[in-house]
């Protein structure tokens, strides 16, 4: 079981990897919809007032592809034997941890308890929440933690098992591809504009 | 239960060599000093996974396939075992 939530990559075919990845994909395409959800950014999820299922598919393509194809680099920098479709799948199936944290906007409740905490902020008033929106925050915040690191993980053990990586160096560079990935995702997302 | 060839010093760790051989007929023995083969200096689940590459062809995918694991954990494993070799070629 251990294996198969955080290094599913080591038994199982890409072709079920990318299956699997694509229709989790799909349901997080309509759950980001049905809770307002954006992924803003490879590792980014925020909650708007309202979107739409091609905002959400649009957002999802740019943060695989752009993920996979920095990964790619990286993968043949360390390993020529590096395969595309195995780093795709990798992208894929570390995107699955965020598709739950979706679930903290049921009725719009997230976005309405940061926007009523941005507003106090920037109106210097004192802040007063409630007690069950404290809660959702602070359980929000846990779960978001998890997930994110679930999903680096994810990417990591898809990564090591496509690259055949050992070294350190290799860590170095696949954060860097992470991080650079995050950084072009969010300014393609912005620049764009849909 | 079939005795394993032992490939390295149980005290030491360095590899192991043949100093002696004998005819299970005649009791005629054979001494001297003969390094292992290269094959058998590598660990016997090494030594299966060649066997299995080659009785499938040398096809990593069907291997994968008959391993239950993925092709790049086949080929990385693949990768080691000439890493290895190599290693131990270039040992001699």
């Amino acid at each position: 079981m251990k294996k198969i939530i955080f290094n599913p990559f080591q038994n199982y075919s890409e072709k079920q990897l990318i299956t699997f990845g694509i229709l989790a994909g799909i349901i997080g395409c309509f759950l980001a919809l049905a809770f307002n959800g954006r992924f803003d950014g490879v590792l980014d999820l925020h909650f708007i007032e309202k979107t739409s299922i091609a905002r959400t598919a649009i957002d999802l393509t740019i943060n695989i592809f752009i993920l996979s194809a920095l990964l790619f680099l990286v993968g043949k920098i360390v390993n020529k034997k590096t395969r595309f479709i195995d780093i795709i799948a990798t992208s894929l199936i570390a995107k699955i941890p965020f598709y739950f944290l979706l679930f903290f906007n049921v009725n719009n409740k997230m976005y309405l308890v940061t926007e009523k905490l941005i507003n106090m902020v920037s109106k210097n008033k004192q802040i007063n929440i409630e007690n069950s929106e404290m809660a959702l925050l602070v359980f929000s915040g846990i779960a978001t933690f998890t997930c994110l690191i679930w999903s680096i993980i994810l990417l990591f053990n898809g990564f090591k098992t496509a690259t055949n990586s050992k070294e350190a160096k290799h860590i170095l560079l696949f954060a860097l591809a992470i991080i650079l990935a995050e950084v072009i995702s969010k300014i393609i997302i912005l620049k764009l504009n849909y | 239960m079939q005795p394993k060839l032992p490939v390295q010093c149980p005290s030491c760790e360095s590899s192991l060599s043949v100093t002696q051989l004998s005819c299970s007929n005649c009791a005629t023995s054979v001494s001297g000093n003969y390094s292992l083969p290269l094959l058998l200096q590598i660990t016997e689940e090494e030594q299966n996974f060649i066997l299995q590459f080659f009785l499938t062809s040398g096809s990593l995918k069907e291997m994968a396939t008959q391993m239950g694991n993925s092709y790049p954990t086949v080929r990385n494993k693949l990768d080691d075992i000439i890493n290895k070799i190599n290693h131990l070629k270039s040992k001699q």
